[in-house]
């Protein structure tokens, strides 16, 4: 959990002092609605990105050409960034993988992601539906640890500069960054790409690329066989075990990756993972456990006691008609956060369970185990 | 910590006992289990369809309110300032006021109630939010949305009821001192934001010995932290800025803090001390079930009528009725949902109290009087 510590200085305490004693909050925050009218994009209370174009392949992949703010202080190709969308009122927030190359930022301070509508996913839909060209998106800064190690990009031993991307599904997104930004640079990329249905759009932007130089790619139709075997991956890249790999997508097709290069002799220093987790699938066994929520619902505290249906907690409590903090809904945030009095949880990302000791929870990762109570935290 | 309200299925009759109502109105005593179920099921279903179509439309208005609202402090703040003139000192004033009225009332009350927590803007969030009031957010958040908006009117638990200042029933046994009541409405309407802010030291608990002032620190505490730096920002800072000007700002400011107490004061007190607002007890309203507690909130609120322009500056508490029954719907969707809430109360019979606000007020001030004066129950 990432903890912002407050500056201790004397200037830096008068001046908050100051700031809650004119006006009740920051400055930044108070100003920041006049400042919108004047200038949309000024950074006042966040960061703020124009969309600058929409492109829309018509099965449901939407790429967002935007112009961030000048506080945005620019990205590493394989870095995803928030982005908050008002969806109907209610503002959420999403992380998207960069898929744009750094020249386009450097020399005309654009990006792009590319957004796929999910099924019953609130913000892709509304990304498909209602997001237009001219609106104001809040973003943050990029982050991610899923990028080159700088000795592979340097010049030296090309020959030995070699990197393998293995994407499932919509873990591609960092790795287009990739191949469009070191295209042209002493480095071999190869690319194997698992999907069930090759996005057109996605698809496109790889072909687009294909042509150019110290590239191969691999499409894997997952609909067809089973996930990638450690056999396909050495027959589709025979000198696997001198590259440098890294690995998008599922935590279930992380998992088996790394798996499979172990089996295959690739050095675990040699690899790299980012994961994200798709929508919950109820576990048979813990669904039915005694789930006691404590929270406040129309103005008023009240504690409700349910049967556990294997959701998240926070997916629950909504259920019951609580509207707790909650943000990226997908435990990177921590808006969520809230108190468990007692009982075991388990954590959707990492899979563990928790103790059963009271401690801080995230609920949209956690899934009750048995009896479990819990304090929400009202937004 | 208070148990929260238990709403159980067991329906009991209660016999609500009607002290208060003019001739006029038709009272309802009770209603029977089955109709505070329907009462219950139907106000349900109103504030469900409301909630669902909450959206874009709703946001844009609060934060619309916020943008006058800051810009109205921010041009009153200049005009008293550079003002040489008692026109352009009055009208620093009436900016500065209207700034402070719509802060408190349609924004800040509204966004700490958890209106617009559906909304996840952190700058509209009611754990969030703090307001340009001398009251301390998180006492308010107990001792308003918790006690007041949960035991409405009911003598001895909800302390909003005559904020333990005024006898406005015949709960309250007459004492010699309530002959100073009067003195203490005007009291009471001038300095509204401090009785809020003291609110929460339970005085009268304090005088008969029951609680100790020792239990009291930490509010104290958090009482002076709050309301030092709105005293500081008002009186010290803003007026030190004039330098020899000093004291018309501190003036100016005085006179919109109190503009802004007289009128949300009188709001308020139009809100439940009007003449048709009835007082429950504690024993006949325990084990009530959720369409008793409507019940209750609608007996115990009133309403009053007027143009736009005075709902918004009135927080929309003009609908107290509707804020009693919805208090985590944005306000500004009251109007609409009056029509349905008129014509529920109509279908059981239980008076919808409203009128002007003129009418309405008078009707405060005749009971002000009356529990001034020792009246034979």
């Amino acid at each position: 959990m990432q903890l912002t510590t407050q500056s201790r200085h004397p200037v830096s305490r008068v001046g908050r002092w100051a700031q809650q004693m004119l006006f009740n909050r920051s400055f930044a925050e108070y100003i920041s609605p006049l400042v919108s009218m004047v200038d949309p994009l000024a950074s006042v209370g966040g960061i703020k990105a124009l969309v600058e174009s929409l492109n829309k392949d018509g099965a449901g992949a939407t790429t967002i050409r935007l112009r961030p703010g000048r506080q945005w202080q620019g990205f590493v190709p394989g870095q995803y960034l928030p982005f908050t969308f008002s969806v109907d009122g209610v503002r959420l927030t999403r992380y998207y993988s960069i898929s744009s190359s750094l020249a386009l930022f450097r020399q005309f301070g654009f990006i792009e992601v590319t957004i796929k509508r999910v099924a019953g996913g609130s913000v892709s839909s509304w990304v498909d539906s209602t997001l237009e060209a001219g609106q104001i998106v809040s973003i943050g800064q990029a982050d991610g640890e899923l990028v080159l190690p700088a000795q592979l990009l340097g010049a030296g031993n090309s020959a030995k500069n070699k990197a393998l991307y293995l994407a499932a599904g919509s873990g591609v997104t960092p790795f287009l960054s990739m191949l469009k930004t070191y295209g042209t640079q002493e480095l071999h990329q190869q690319l194997i790409y698992s999907a069930s249905s090759q996005g057109e759009h996605i698809q496109q932007q790889i072909l687009e690329m294909a042509a150019t130089a110290n590239m191969s790619l691999n499409f894997h139709d997952s609909s067809q066989s089973d996930r990638l075997a450690k056999e396909t991956l050495l027959t589709l890249c025979p000198d696997i075990i001198e590259r440098q790999v890294l690995i998008c997508g599922s935590v279930e097709f992380a998992n088996a990756m790394v798996a499979a290069l172990a089996a295959l002799g690739v050095p675990a220093a040699n690899v790299q993972q980012e994961t994200f987790y798709s929508a919950a699938k109820p576990n048979a066994s813990e669904v039915g456990g005694e789930l006691v929520l404590q929270g406040v619902k129309a103005g008023m505290p009240i504690e409700v006691t349910i049967e556990s249906n294997g959701t998240s907690i926070l997916e629950q409590a909504e259920a019951q008609g609580f509207s707790p903090a909650s943000g990226c809904r997908m435990g990177i945030c921590h808006e969520c956060t809230c108190k468990k009095t007692q009982g075991v949880v388990r954590n959707l990302l990492t899979g563990k369970l928790s103790s059963a000791d009271e401690e801080s929870i995230q609920s949209c990762i956690s899934i009750p185990v048995g009896q479990v109570s819990v304090e929400l935290a009202s937004s | 910590m208070n148990a929260p309200l238990t709403m159980t299925e067991n329906m009991q009759e209660h016999k609500f006992d009607v002290r208060s109502l003019s001739s006029a109105d038709v009272a309802p005593k009770r209603l029977s289990p089955q109709q505070y179920k329907e009462l219950g099921e139907e106000l349900d279903q109103l504030r469900q369809q409301i909630a669902d179509d909450l959206g874009q439309s709703d946001v844009d208005y609060i934060n619309q309110v916020i943008r006058v609202s800051r810009g109205c402090e921010v041009v009153g703040r200049l005009l008293l300032h550079v003002s040489l003139d008692p026109v352009t000192w009055s009208l620093g004033v009436a900016s500065l006021s209207a700034a402070k009225i719509l802060e408190n009332m349609e924004i800040g009350h509204n966004v700490m109630h958890g209106q617009y927590d559906w909304t996840n803007d952190k700058a509209l969030s009611s754990r969030h939010y703090d307001w340009d009031n001398v009251c301390d957010k998180e006492s308010w958040r107990n001792h308003h949305n918790f006690e007041h908006h949960t035991y409405t009117n009911i003598i001895g638990k909800d302390r909003d009821y005559g904020y333990a200042v005024l006898r406005l029933s015949d709960d309250e046994p007459w004492r010699p001192r309530h002959l100073l009541q009067p003195a203490a409405f005007v009291g009471l309407t001038l300095l509204f934001e401090w009785g809020v802010a003291l609110h929460e030291i339970e005085s009268e608990k304090l005088i008969s010995g029951e609680i100790s002032i020792r239990e009291k620190i930490p509010f104290l505490k958090r009482f002076a932290k709050k309301a030092s730096r709105q005293v500081i920002k008002d009186y010290v800072f803003f007026p030190m800025l004039a330098g020899p000007m000093a004291g018309k700002v501190a003036l100016g400011n005085l006179a919109a803090n109190g503009i802004r107490n007289i009128w949300t004061g009188s709001v308020i007190f139009c809100g439940h001390f009007t003449e048709g607002a009835e007082t429950f007890t504690e024993e006949e309203c325990e084990n009530e079930t959720k369409g008793q507690w409507y019940f209750r909130q609608i007996l115990g609120s009133s309403n009053f009528e007027g143009p736009r322009w005075l709902h918004i500056l009135s927080g929309h508490l003009s609908h107290q009725m509707e804020h009693h029954l919805f208090p985590d719907i944005p306000a500004h969707r009251y109007t609409e949902m009056q029509t349905e809430v008129k014509r529920i109360c109509e279908k059981f019979s239980i008076p919808y109290n409203t009128g002007s606000f003129k009418e309405q007020y008078k009707t405060v001030l005749q009971r002000v009087w009356k529990y001034t004066l020792p009246t034979a129950a």
